[in-house]
């Protein structure tokens, strides 16, 4: 990434720079985070990102800059801000629209202000580099790729990529998933989850009518895929010889266990998440209904409880317990959400034990069993010199 | 020499199964001039090493390019979120000109 005016790190005092974090020169606002990042990390306060990034507040004012097919940020120019009328760029209007459709679903229904709760700026970022088949959340803004035009095209079209390009921003201001293996998969399934929940809150679709697709008007219309994913049917969104087939297990018996590296999708992010994303459908389409109201609040909650290291068992015991809070003891929703799980593999409630433990059900209650007894004996040695005196 | 890209993460083949190669053996005087022009301009503008490609923000995808000359192998690697404008030069270069396996 290029760095620009340096020269800020030595003159410029912490609350001016604060203050060039609201200016609306990207070439200002992003050296004075740099400054205040690269400061912030001499100090080692790695967490100190999130919170600048929340300095730049405004009650989610959107601002839509164009990269003007540039991958380096810096250059891009502001196309569109906060109540600026519509401009000639499609992408421009898409990302500014899709971030107003997000940043209202989380507002009107999740009571939640903007990313980070507390009215966080929303900054987007079209024409990234060029034929870029991607988009993406940095840690502090959101990132669009127009498609090579042969197999993608915008990345903006599709408000459910854009709503869950958003959602990475809630999730790291929440429960902090990092971004490798299972949490990392429940991750891109939380971004999946209401990335789908905003798209079918627009359209007003009931979990019936909903087709439950990530990213359907992400290809180009010759190619022959649905989606990206199938939260409904994961392993079936595409299936074709330009990629393949769609990798996406939909049950823990076809868990993969790919290694923590960029080269095996840091283990999986992208592949196991079809197991969480086809729960939600499950628990939701038990219910019928709009999705987005008891699912999708069990599921924010849930998100809200959760820590950096959650795994699959961890995450469903929490929606199972956050479902019983919500709407009581063994009510519909708490059967739903028991059921969404249990089809995928995942045992809850009752049934449900510590999967940190390992093994199926009787190997671990054997394994307690066994721990137990070993904590009887060791407390009757204890107690035998006592009663001896 | 030789050069293969590779894209890794992102919402499109995570798993990076693709690659794009080019190799001066089958190019013209011109095309490996700038083959090689582009590719020391990648090298020299690496960032460091504790910023290299480490990113894990959501959907950051990561690119590395294998160069061989020589008998000698370098591996280029950096990510959306580090990539300098000569990295970039030489993926998209790859991407145009190279070979698809």
């Amino acid at each position: 990434m290029t760095r620009v005016c340096r020269c800020l790190n030595c003159i410029v005092p912490p609350h001016l720079l604060k203050k060039l974090l609201e200016s609306n020169n990207i070439q200002l606002r992003r050296a004075a985070l740099d400054t205040l990042l690269s400061t912030a990390k001499l100090r080692g306060e790695r967490s100190v990102q999130v919170a600048f990034a929340s300095a730049a507040t405004g009650s989610s004012r959107r601002s839509i800059f164009d990269c003007k097919h540039s991958t380096n940020l810096s250059r891009a120019t502001l196309a569109r801000s906060e109540g600026g009328p519509a401009t000639r760029d499609a992408a421009v209007n898409s990302a500014y629209d899709g971030f107003g459709a997000t940043s209202d679903f989380y507002k009107q229904i999740l009571h939640r202000d903007s990313i980070d709760d507390r009215g966080m700026r929303l900054n987007g970022y079209v024409h990234r580099g060029r034929s870029y088949n991607n988009a993406f959340w940095d840690g502090r803004e959101m990132v669009f790729g127009d498609g090579d035009g042969l197999m993608f095209t915008d990345f903006t079209k599709s408000i459910d990529v854009i709503a869950h390009e958003l959602t990475h921003g809630v999730t790291e201001h929440t429960a902090g998933l990092e971004y490798h293996e299972q949490s990392g998969a429940l991750n891109e399934s939380i971004s999946d989850v209401f990335g789908s929940l905003v798209k079918q809150w627009r359209l007003k679709q009931t979990a019936a009518q909903a087709d439950w697709l990530i990213g359907v008007e992400v290809f180009t219309p010759g190619v022959n895929a649905d989606a990206l994913r199938s939260m409904k049917a994961p392993g079936t969104a595409y299936d074709n010889e330009e990629f393949g087939k769609d990798p996406q297990p939909d049950h823990m018996d076809h868990y993969q266990n790919l290694p923590d590296t960029e080269e095996g999708d840091n283990g999986g992010v992208h592949i196991n998440s079809g197991i969480p994303n086809k729960a939600f459908f499950v628990a939701a389409t038990e219910l019928t209904g709009f999705a987005w109201e008891a699912p999708g609040h069990i599921w924010y909650e849930a998100l809200k409880a959760s820590g950096p290291t959650t795994n699959f068992q961890e995450f469903a015991s929490t929606t199972y317990a956050k479902a019983g809070q919500l709407y009581g003891l063994g009510s519909a929703q708490q059967k739903a959400v028991l059921t969404g799980w249990r089809e995928v593999g995942i045992e809850v409630g009752s049934m449900a034990l510590v999967s940190s433990e390992g093994g199926d059900t009787l190997t671990v209650l054997t394994k307690r069993i066994e721990a137990l007894s070993a904590q009887v004996d060791a407390l009757a040695q204890e107690i035998r010199p006592a009663k001896a005196a | 020499m030789k050069a293969t890209l590779r894209e890794y993460g992102g919402h499109i083949d995570p798993l990076g199964r693709r690659a794009y190669v080019a190799d001066s053996a089958a190019m013209t005087e011109a095309t490996v001039e700038e083959f090689t022009k582009l590719v020391i301009e990648a090298q020299a503008q690496q960032p460091a090493a504790d910023d290299n490609g480490g990113a894990r923000g959501g959907d950051v995808m990561t690119y590395t390019i294998n160069i061989e000359h020589d008998g000698q192998s370098t591996v280029l690697k950096q990510s959306d979120a580090t990539s300098t404008d000569a990295f970039t030069a030489l993926q998209n270069w790859l991407k145009r000109y190279g070979a698809r396996t």
